[in-house]
């Protein structure tokens, strides 16, 4: 493939590389970081992308590939330290009934990324589980399995905002009942 | 007793987030280093691999 049109086919794919980025790292330095290394990859490796397969998924797997390498690295590096932290983070219910979306992505930051990467595949890009499957390296069962355990912990997430209307309903129910004598209706 | 959607509505409306979610990032505007890097490309110097720059990492899960 000639490099000029690489090039021309590389930036069309940027935003959507940069968005892939951010549904793994959640942060938007990290995403940039990625996003360049996953660039410089594959520009000097393109001589190893095939011409008339998709461009898009070869960009999606080198980044993703870039992701967990790092990951696995910054691991080692402090070996206990993220898990408890990521778990001692709560997300501030919404109060107004449904989850907002800046309040849903903090749900998401939430997830573990390996559900967060198939819900993105599956969810917004439309994988099938088999393409999920072969871009993760894994089997069709563990992609369902993660997909469900995703959807599952944004949905109590979802019930519990449901929930949460509810008690501030009846708080103020209460409120309002008693500050004029149990008259209110 | 509040109605409470079914599993397949709350996937639907979960995927409906996850694509605002998804949009939203995708519409961000690039930021100016990652725009300078596409504008040096074509000055990296690529010798067929034998650059020694790193191998495309392996699939992993």
């Amino acid at each position: 493939m000639n490099r000029q049109d690489a090039k021309a086919e590389l930036i069309s794919h940027m935003k959507v590389l940069r968005a892939f980025a951010m549904s793994l790292t959640r942060n938007d330095a990290a995403a940039d970081d990625l996003v360049q290394d996953t660039v410089l990859k594959a520009w000097t490796n393109l001589e190893k992308f095939q011409e008339g397969t998709n461009m898009r998924a070869w960009l999606f797997t080198i980044l993703r590939n870039t992701f967990y390498s790092n990951r696995r690295k910054a691991v080692r590096e402090v070996e206990d330290s993220t898990g408890s932290m990521t778990e001692s983070i709560s997300v501030k219910p919404a109060h107004d009934g449904r989850l907002q979306l800046a309040e849903f992505r903090a749900a998401l930051d939430l997830l573990p990324v390996e559900q967060r990467e198939v819900l993105t595949l599956i969810g917004v890009l439309q994988y099938s589980y088999e393409e999920a499957a072969e871009v993760c390296g894994v089997k069709v069962g563990t992609i369902k399995s993660r997909l469900n355990r995703g959807r599952e912990a944004l949905a109590l997430k979802m019930h519990i905002d449901a929930n949460d209307r509810m008690e501030l309903t009846d708080a103020a129910t209460h409120a309002v009942v008693s500050a004029s004598g149990g008259t209110a209706a | 007793m509040p109605h409470r959607p079914q599993k397949q509505s709350w996937d639907s409306l979960i995927d409906e987030n996850l694509k605002k979610v998804f949009e939203e990032d995708a519409n961000a505007d690039l930021p100016p280093h990652l725009l300078e890097l596409l504008d040096r490309l074509d000055k990296i110097q690529v010798t067929d691999g034998a650059d020694g720059s790193a191998p495309l990492p392996e699939a992993e899960g």
